[in-house]
């Protein structure tokens, strides 16, 4: 490296900057928009769900303005356009918002700061990923003004669906799903090959593997998945692509027929091959969905219990067997597609298998709390809540993961319940929980607490009272992908009773939905607000935690650390240490309880800094 | 270790870290090459699900003495990469700009085969007529990725194609060029008229996109070590312990596209 | 110190390195001559599938092995690609075993 003398450019300083706390920012302001976004979509498939065929209001004039009258006649949402929303709420839900939130955007700038390294491993890097991350989000938003509109598969986009959707179009919106994905993927990558390096390279002296914060372990199995289980998605994307544009057969098989006509491919190809490659990456990418969520969730307990994580260990090892046992449990999502009985009853023994690390992390979590001091700030209750949250999410995905009991319930909607209180109340909870948290590092104000509670209580409500009732439509066996809401399959001859209790939920929980968002007013306000006009932190260490990133000032310049952190101790040495201190930080040498160790000036301490 | 963050080093980017004896960029292309196995796994994890479900699995489509004279190309040039890494570990700069455009020579050389083989697979052609025959060979005058569509497309349409089907047994290229007598075939008697391209079938298919990737690897690899070879040269003078670590690393990934053939050649070519 | 295994083979003379690597480059030569010679050769699908894949596999080794300097290199890239390898296998085995109850002609 260099010298830096000179001060960057704006440019460099702000927009192309290879430092990770710019890029860190720049991943979650770009992925809280997409986040918006998402939303946005889901708010308005809710309409449909709720009032199928009816106008939507004020939106729907906006819809046929945008997006012409073959999409959203007289502002009424077309079956395309369902399919298109629901597709792209998926992929951008998580793919350009939870992902880049949890692992670019803390990923980034916590894990640097909590290792105490002056920056990421590779920087020019970094900044590419993000870049490159922001070319693929543009191609997905491209995607829903082009004719024939954005990727209209569901966001599993299976074969060979996926390929016959849109005849029409050479070009259509899933072949720029395709290159979008290709993008996204490529900078998960660089962004994954990235934090490895950095946490196993960079850990300041004496922070061994076993005083990281759950955090940094997190994010490093986090880092793993990503690497080894998104190039196979890569691969199945650029068949599919191959399919879509050049006419080859990879997942179309022999003898299809599409509108009567049969296609005019060679067939051969293999409609499970999709499948197993998508879900390849796709299972294990729940798992980075929630292992940094957990790692936040474990940060801000142990800061708010005043104690120490119970079973730091026994979290480590935890997370490295969901990573490791994440990879082998795929075709769960595949026991109806045709796939041999004996291969299902392998998946479903890994799939069982893999719950037992997830609830040694929950309960660890839980046990925590056990005689802890709680300080109930807005952090700690997003925190606190995630915790049931996801339980409820972990629990109710155990029948999807028994072949048997699969049958009733797939793709209805108790698996959007599962996956939801896995993800929404569960993971956004836990990374609302980390923007509280860490805001006052990043800005040096921290957030209002009554709005922060505020907030959060809304919040909490509306998940529920959104996700919950999908729980019994989906057990009454209503389907997730239907565009009317069920109202023409309860009509039906064949349905003798049920789906009554169904249809009218549809209309609940649209307005709980819709709640929601006007929930998160007091977030983006106080987001915002909070900037300019929150109250100023008096210290670098406003929560008095012990990790490394609160040794750094604040915001932390260029570089991170005034002189270079040594770790004496591990992560979360909370409790009472003397009159007044209940807690050590990590880089602190002697502990006030302790007498002082004999010290002769320049020889090593006495609490010897561990390498390895 | 002296990393002050006025100064703003990253540790380790020139020399190992004592406790995983690495520098940074070493564990950096491991792990990309990590990801790259994952990439060709599943691409071969594709092959042999198609393979395994295929009625018939097409044989011997390719020319052996070509894919046999790529491999050895590849061989060789991986043996000049790592050749000349060790000329800049002995502190010969002269030695290592020589092994090191032989590399990028070879390279260009293993692409330029490919692309004769890609080419004749293009002007291979398969036609199938309105009363159900059907040849493999090649039409008059080479014409590249021709289809039915585009022959009627323009201005004057052709009545009628010259077809030089393959002598029987021979769907190969490369192999026995003598055909047999020459067809005229009118085109209103044409149902299908296709180049041997990915959309012929799965085989195909998937050789496209192995060997397509695999060339993508040539390319990238081409223009690191090309770009090492040239400009980025100028870093042995500064800095040369990191410059020789680059090399070493652009070695490595250089190794894994040679790694990666070594299995292409026999699943597309001999088996 | 960390560096000394893996610059053993470069602190030897030019001249025997080159000597080793002309070793190295006929083993592969050989291999390849081998993997034609067999695919040639008439012998049932499955053994020469076999056999082939077999001497890919040497040959693949002895790349990955001593040119990229696999045996002598940090435990920690050794650890990171054998969990690699692990998934690589389950990637490669188990979409091919779910198809168990169809490709029955494949599963004798």
């Amino acid at each position: 490296m260099h010298d830096h003398h000179a001060p960057p450019g704006f440019w460099r300083r702000y927009i192309f900057s290879t430092d990770h706390k710019v890029v860190g920012i720049q991943y979650g302001l770009t992925a809280l928009v997409f986040l918006f976004i998402g939303y946005g979509l889901m708010a308005l498939m809710r309409w449909q769900l709720a009032y199928p065929g009816q106008p939507i209001p004020i939106f729907g004039k906006l819809l046929l303005a945008v997006l012409g009258p073959d999409l959203a006649d007289r502002g009424i949402m077309s079956p395309d356009l369902y399919n298109s929303f629901g597709a792209m709420h998926g992929t951008i839900m998580v793919f350009l918002a939870i992902v880049p939130l949890a692992v670019g955007a803390f990923g980034n700038y916590v894990v640097p700061l909590q290792i105490g390294a002056p920056d990421m491993a590779f920087p020019r890097l970094n900044m590419m990923s993000y870049w490159v991350y922001f070319v693929g989000g543009v191609i997905m938003l491209v995607s829903f003004f082009i004719p024939g509109g954005a990727a209209k598969s569901g966001w599993t986009s299976y074969s060979p669906l996926a390929t016959i959707a849109d005849p029409v179009h050479q070009i259509d919106g899933q072949t720029l799903w395709l290159i979008g994905m290709v993008f996204l993927i490529t900078s998960s990558l660089l962004g994954s090959i990235n934090i490895i390096t950095t946490i196993i390279q960079l850990r300041a002296r004496g922070l061994g593997w076993m005083r990281l914060p759950f955090f940094v372990w997190a994010q490093l199995v986090t880092a793993f998945i990503l690497l080894l289980a998104f190039p196979p998605l890569e691969a199945a994307g650029v068949l599919q692509l191959c399919d879509n544009l050049f006419g080859s057969s990879f997942f179309l098989p022999t003898g299809l027929v599409v509108g009567g006509r049969p296609l005019e491919v060679s067939g051969g190809g293999s409609p499970l091959l999709w499948q197993h490659l998508f879900w390849f990456l796709a299972h294990p990418e729940v798992y980075v969905l929630i292992l940094p969520a957990m790692g936040i969730v474990a940060e801000v307990l142990a800061n708010n219990t005043r104690k120490p994580l119970f079973g730091y260990k026994s979290l480590v090892y935890s997370a490295m067997a969901i990573g490791f046992i994440s990879f082998l449990v795929w075709a769960h999502h595949m026991y109806l597609t045709g796939m041999g009985t004996k291969i299902s009853t392998f998946f479903q023994t890994t799939t069982m298998l893999i719950s037992i690390p997830s609830v040694i992390i929950l309960t660890t979590l839980m046990l925590t709390l056990w005689g802890g001091s709680i300080r109930f700030n807005t952090p700690m209750l997003f925190a606190l809540a995630f915790l049931p949250m996801f339980g409820i999410g972990g629990l109710t995905g155990l029948p999807l993961g028994f072949s048997a009991t699969d049958i009733q319930l797939h793709d209805t909607y108790y698996v959007i319940g599962h996956f939801h209180y896995v993800v929404a109340p569960g993971t956004i909870f836990a990374l609302f929980a980390g923007i509280y948290y860490w805001y006052p590092k990043v800005t040096g104000r921290l957030m209002n607490d009554f709005w922060g509670k505020v907030h959060f209580a809304l919040s909490l409500v509306f998940m529920n009272l959104v996700f919950m009732p999908m729980f019994i439509q989906g057990l009454e066996g209503m389907h997730r992908r239907m565009y009317d809401g069920g109202a023409t399959y309860a009509a039906g001859p064949d349905v003798a009773y049920g789906l009554s209790l169904g249809l009218k939920l549809n209309i609940g929980i649209s307005h709980a939905a819709w709640l929601l968002g006007l929930a998160q007013v007091p977030f983006i306000v106080n987001f915002f607000w909070s900037l300019f006009r929150g109250r100023k932190v008096e210290s670098d260490n406003p929560w008095q935690a012990t990790t490394l990133e609160w040794a750094t000032p604040t915001p932390p310049p260029h570089g991170n650390f005034l002189e270079e952190p040594v770790v004496c101790r591990g992560p979360y040495e909370y409790g009472p240490v003397g009159p007044g201190r209940d807690f050590v930080p990590q880089h602190l040498s002697e502990s006030p309880l302790e007498p002082a160790p004999v010290h002769v000036h320049g020889r090593e301490p006495l609490t010897r800094p561990q390498l390895v | 270790m002296h990393a002050h963050a006025a100064s703003m080093t990253i540790p380790h980017t020139v020399t190992p870290r004592p406790d995983t004896g690495l520098y940074n960029a070493r564990l950096g292309i491991w792990l990309f090459l990590a990801s790259e196995v994952m990439l060709f796994g599943a691409l071969f994890s594709s092959y042999i699900l198609l393979r395994v479900g295929a009625s018939e699995w097409p044989q011997r489509q390719l020319s052996i003495p070509l894919g046999t004279l790529n491999t050895l190309v590849l061989i060789l040039s991986s043996i000049s990469v790592v050749m000349a890494w060790l000329a800049l570990k002995h502190k010969e700069f002269g030695r290592f700009k020589l092994w090191q455009g032989a590399t990028v020579l070879l390279a260009l050389l293993f692409l330029t085969v490919k692309a004769f083989e890609y080419h004749d697979k293009f002007t291979h052609y398969y036609v199938q007529t309105r009363d159900g025959r059907s040849w493999t060979g090649h039409l008059e005058g080479k014409p590249f990725n021709l289809t039915l569509a585009r022959l009627q497309a323009g201005a004057t349409p052709p009545t009628e194609i010259v077809f030089h089907p393959d002598a029987a047994g021979h769907g190969r290229t490369g192999g026995k060029t003598d055909h047999a007598e020459a067809l005229r075939l009118p085109v209103s008697e044409l149902v299908k008229l296709e180049a041997f391209g990915p959309w012929r079938n799965t085989f195909y298919a998937i050789y496209f996109v192995l060997t397509g990737l695999h060339a993508l690897h040539v390319i990238g690899g081409i223009l690191v070590l090309g770009y090492f070879w040239g400009p980025g040269s100028r870093m042995w003078f500064r800095e040369p312990e990191r410059f020789t670590n680059r090399i070493e690393v652009a070695g490595l990934y250089w190794h894994f596209v040679e790694l990666v053939w070594i299995f292409l050649f026999p699943t597309l070519y001999l088996l | 110190m960390s560096q000394s295994e893996e610059t053993r083979t470069a602190t030897q003379p030019a001249g025997s390195a080159l000597a080793r690597h002309k070793w190295i480059l006929l083993a592969l030569v050989a291999c390849t001559a081998v993997m034609v010679t067999l695919a040639l050769l008439p012998l049932g699908t499955g053994l020469k599938v076999g056999l082939v894949l077999t001497v890919a596999g040497v040959e693949a080794c002895l790349v990955a092995g001593v040119l990229m300097h696999l045996v002598e290199e940090r435990m920690l890239i050794l650890s990171i690609l054998v969990l690699t390898g692990i998934f690589f296998v389950s990637l490669l085995a188990l979409p091919i075993l779910s198809e168990v109850d169809h490709a029955r002609h494949f599963f004798k």
